[in-house]
């Protein structure tokens, strides 16, 4: 699905060399780092935190959970995971981008959350844990930007506990047309110049909204879970299918 | 994601009052780590509270290890009176799973809140004004109370006296003891005719 052949894959709208796509997403994510909250919130109108709210009651997080927040990005997720699982859990936030980490890693540390968070640079596709790891694992917003979402998944696959669960919060496609239509306007017209506006950076919101868009739908996705293995795979659309929940159990 | 909207609403809100009672510090700390799980019958959906870093997380699902209950909105607001728990819980409107000790912790807390409202109010409008708020607040709720208590007393004269739609305490205690007089004596009646019975037997 991520890749055209064994040599392109998708940057947004272009097509480019599979190999360049990694360190083209680097730089985005470098160039937005400081303020992806605030653009969260702006660009969301703050809905983020319901969508991440709800990843978070369907993941059936108990104390002492180990917890894999993969693409955590700033860290809403583990400041979560965090209290949740307690002292006798872990929370690894893990990103492949060091900007993203740093940020996650300051704020975390100003809001008091310290005692069970590890932090590791990590490339979804080839995870750096032992098999069996982990008894959650959330990817949010972070697998459009994979290079090779396949082999991500199979990684991850791996590195979840039998029993556990992969959840996989991530932009789709709005189930009804006129929606999909006012998406679409607000996508490709009002984000970038708001992303110019706020972030001084409209190239990355472009990239953000086509990124979107060449991102598998629901069901896609669906199938992509159950062929790395996951079963009992669901999704849950958001937001009238803007956003989907897909969660998959590992048995 | 209506549930989701409304535990992020309770959870700003307790987060903020418990920020707001320097006191509460101490009693909240002990909670640290413990979790509260509500399933009421009125929501299809279980509430937890939990208490990690003397926050507090609201979450949508079931989560806590330490205690769980199983009530209704009725029956939670009775949850203080500690002489009715039984009786709840025979009646089927209180189940509780775990540790009871954590869900009084967490009903204590809720009880010993006490914000200082005026405080708050002089730090962002000022001490006069703050003062002056205050005490036509103060006014305000006795007006309130004395017209609670006023109106709940013409009522029931009106009911009882002008109407006479209701009867007073005296009247239905006589009523009582009359019935009981009357109970009295069929059971003598009766004893009398099972004797009568006996002799024609």
């Amino acid at each position: 699905m991520t890749t055209d052949n064994k040599d392109t894959t998708h940057f947004g709208f272009k097509t480019i060399k599979a190999e360049e796509k990694e360190t083209m997403v680097a730089g985005v994510f470098h160039s937005v780092a400081k303020q992806y909250d605030i653009m969260n919130d702006v660009m969301s109108f703050g809905i983020h935190r319901l969508w991440k709210r709800f990843t978070i009651d369907a993941s059936g997080v108990r104390p002492g959970n180990s917890i894999l927040d993969l693409a955590g990005g700033t860290g809403d997720l583990t400041a979560k995971f965090s209290k949740l699982t307690g002292p006798t859990g872990k929370v690894i936030l893990a990103d492949i981008n060091s900007s993203m980490l740093n940020v996650g890693r300051d704020k975390l540390r100003d809001l008091g959350v310290v005692g069970n968070v590890d932090y590791v640079q990590a490339n979804a596709e080839a995870l750096p844990f032992d098999d069996n790891s982990f008894d959650i694992v959330t990817i949010a917003f972070g697998l459009r930007n994979v290079t090779d979402k396949d082999k991500a998944l199979r990684s991850i696959f791996r590195v979840l506990k039998p029993g556990g669960r992969l959840l996989v919060l991530e932009f789709s496609k709005p189930e009804h047309d006129l929606l999909n239509k006012a998406y679409d306007f607000y996508s490709f017209n009002i984000l970038p110049k708001m992303g110019e506006l706020v972030a001084k950076d409209g190239e990355s919101y472009q990239y953000l909204a086509e990124s979107i868009r060449m991102h598998p739908d629901q069901e896609t996705l669906k199938t992509m879970m159950e062929n790395a293995g996951f079963e009992q795979t669901t999704y849950h659309n958001l937001t009238g299918g803007i956003v989907a929940l897909h969660k998959g159990y590992k048995f | 994601m209506p549930k989701q909207m409304l535990t992020a609403i309770i959870e700003i809100i307790i987060n903020k009052a418990l920020s707001l009672d320097s006191n509460i510090t101490e009693p909240l700390s002990k909670l640290n780590g413990k979790s509260l799980t509500l399933q009421i019958t009125e929501l299809d959906y279980p509430i937890t509270l939990n208490v990690e870093l003397n926050t507090v997380s609201v979450i949508a699902s079931s989560h806590s290890d330490d205690c769980v209950i199983h009530s209704n909105f009725a029956s939670l607001a009775k949850l203080k009176q500690t002489e009715l728990l039984t009786s709840l819980i025979r009646s089927g409107d209180l189940d509780i799973v775990g540790d009871l000790k954590i869900a009084q912790q967490f009903a204590g807390i809720a009880e010993q809140l006490n914000i200082d409202w005026e405080k708050q109010l002089a730090e962002r409008i000022g001490d006069i004004p703050a003062y002056r708020l205050n005490s036509l607040g103060a006014k305000l709720l006795d007006k309130l109370n004395f017209a609670k208590a006023q109106i709940s007393q013409d009522a029931s004269e009106y009911l009882l006296h002008e109407k006479r739609l209701l009867v007073t305490d005296s009247e239905l205690s006589a009523f009582s003891s009359k019935v009981k007089a009357v109970e009295l004596e069929l059971n003598k009646l009766q004893s009398k005719l099972d004797l009568l019975q006996n002799r024609i037997n």
